[in-house]
């Protein structure tokens, strides 16, 4: 759709161009993927689309890096799909990475020769409820490719209007995931962000056990069950990055969380 | 063996051997030598300066961390300029190039004397390489005088900085160290060793992947020859490995 057929048909109220249109409007203001993804989660559902990603399919060098960046995601299938190592078998990923078109999953059946492993994916899709899927490779200038995918339970209609829509709808949020994601200022926002704030609790509890108190101990000390002390920590832990309370403690002293 | 250089950067891959390396410290300084300043109850030694600042050498063979040692820019806070500056006679020298050494264990008691030799002298051969790659021309510290012997043993001239102070286990002062251009290769030839001592693992390698990466640094640096066929050959297993489809 060009610009004048989207003012058109805003102006004739369309709703399919409005949904575009004002979906576009969004993606430019929006500071926070989260709002983005709030109304294109409204919009996807008026089209039977309960579940959508946007992965990274290929690196700058073009080899193949298959990894889930984003979404509302069939959690059971996503599981799945990584158990299963399925994105050895993913024709659709070879496919995004040579063209620019978008498809569909049934499409993509129907004119592609399909290999086994190929046929296996989708069948097994098809068993996690999802039974068709509008695909859209996206290709960045440095040669690395990454897509949005709209799910669904029962196959598309073939409605070029409903793909145009979902094409749009697509790439926008491709765009978003971009600019608000991997841009150079949502880079520097994740820097900071991962800068892990321990809350006051959390603080105190990491300074008794350098201090070499039990939990029981702690809690007794700062007035709280021992059972919290042991949230307090794991949370603490988890924040971190860290896989035990010890590394917990040596960690929060080296980034100056917890003072001597 | 070899010395991983850990920092504020790459230190998410070391975690383990972080932890061991605190407990390694309050091992040496607190159990062999009875600084008890520095005791702690969850026995890790850790102090001020183990901070985002510092950067570690930290000696690893398969049984784990062998021994360590703390570096740190001049121009940050640092022993000698914030805690100590009495053992450089008021005047801790303070610039670009010259960094502190500190928190210096190489060894244990309880290795083995071909361990403790190897560790000594990887440490002073990790320090030279890294003062190489940074341009580093003095490394300061403080240093008991019963162990400037052994300081020199490796090679290092200690000029010293003020005189010596009772510190409450003995006596020691500030010194300086120049880096010297043939002090690699001697200490090289005295271990037998031509293989590179000093690992820096890049920043922000993910956990699982960096294991990969280490083991073909490690392998890299030896001084067991891998032929070029060999290498060829690993290279293609990985790469097969990698490849979606194998």
């Amino acid at each position: 759709m060009n610009h004048d057929q989207i003012s058109a048909s805003r102006l004739d109220g369309d709703t399919a161009g409005q949904t575009i249109f004002e979906f576009a409007e969004t993606v430019r203001r929006a500071t926070a993927i989260e709002d983005v993804e709030a109304e294109l989660d409204t919009r996807l559902q008026a089209f039977g689309v309960n579940h959508y990603s946007c992965c990274s399919g290929a690196d700058p060098g073009g080899r193949i890096r298959a990894k889930w960046l984003r979404g509302k995601c069939n959690r059971v299938w996503y599981d799945h799909y990584i158990e299963r190592d399925h994105v050895r078998r993913d024709q659709l990923l070879r496919y995004g990475l040579i063209n620019l078109e978008p498809t569909t999953w049934s499409r993509f059946a129907a004119e592609v020769e399909q290999s086994d492993g190929q046929k296996l994916v989708f069948s097994e899709a098809a068993e996690c409820g999802l039974r068709d899927g509008f695909f859209l490779p996206i290709h960045q200038l440095d040669g690395s490719m990454y897509s949005v995918t709209m799910m669904v339970s029962d196959p598309f209609e073939d409605d070029e209007r409903l793909f145009a829509t979902l094409h749009m709808l697509a790439l926008y949020y491709g765009l978003a995931v971009r600019k608000l994601c991997f841009g150079p200022d949502a880079v520097a926002r994740r820097v900071e962000e991962a800068k892990p704030v321990l809350t006051d609790r959390q603080r105190e509890c990491l300074q008794w056990v350098r201090a070499g108190k039990t939990d029981w101990e702690i809690g007794q000390i700062l007035g709280i069950s021992q059972r919290t002390v042991v949230e307090h920590l794991e949370l603490a832990r988890r924040k971190l990055g860290v896989a035990t309370r010890t590394q917990a403690v040596i960690e929060a002293i080296s980034r100056g969380l917890v003072h001597l | 063996m070899h010395v991983h250089l850990v920092n504020s950067l790459n230190r998410h891959q070391y975690l383990d051997e972080i932890e061991q390396m605190h407990r390694h410290r309050h091992r040496v300084f607190v159990e062999s030598l009875g600084w008890r300043e520095l005791e702690s109850p969850d026995k890790l030694d850790i102090d001020e300066f183990d901070n985002s600042n510092a950067h570690y050498l930290i000696a690893v063979d398969h049984h784990g961390v062998r021994g360590s040692a703390r570096l740190m820019p001049s121009w940050r806070p640092n022993m000698l300029n914030t805690l100590f500056p009495e053992f450089a006679g008021g005047n801790p020298p303070i610039g670009p190039g010259i960094w502190e050494w500190t928190r210096h264990a190489p060894g244990a008691a309880e290795f083995s004397r071909e361990v403790n030799n190897e560790v000594r002298h990887l440490i002073s051969i990790a320090a030279l390489e890294f003062a190489a790659s940074r341009g580093i021309d003095t490394y300061t510290g403080i240093v008991d005088t019963r162990f400037v012997g052994r300081v020199t043993e490796m090679g290092w001239w200690v000029e010293p900085l003020g005189e010596p102070i009772n510190y409450g286990e003995g006596m020691a002062f500030g010194f300086r160290m120049s880096v010297e251009q043939d002090h690699l290769t001697r200490l090289r030839e005295s271990l037998g060793r031509r293989a590179p001592a000093l690992l820096e693992m890049p920043q922000g390698i993910d956990v699982a992947t960096s294991r990969l990466a280490r083991r073909s640094m490690e392998i890299a640096a030896s001084d067991s020859t891998l032929s070029p066929e060999k290498a060829e050959e690993a290279l293609r297993v990985i790469e097969g490995a990698l490849e979606p489809g194998a």
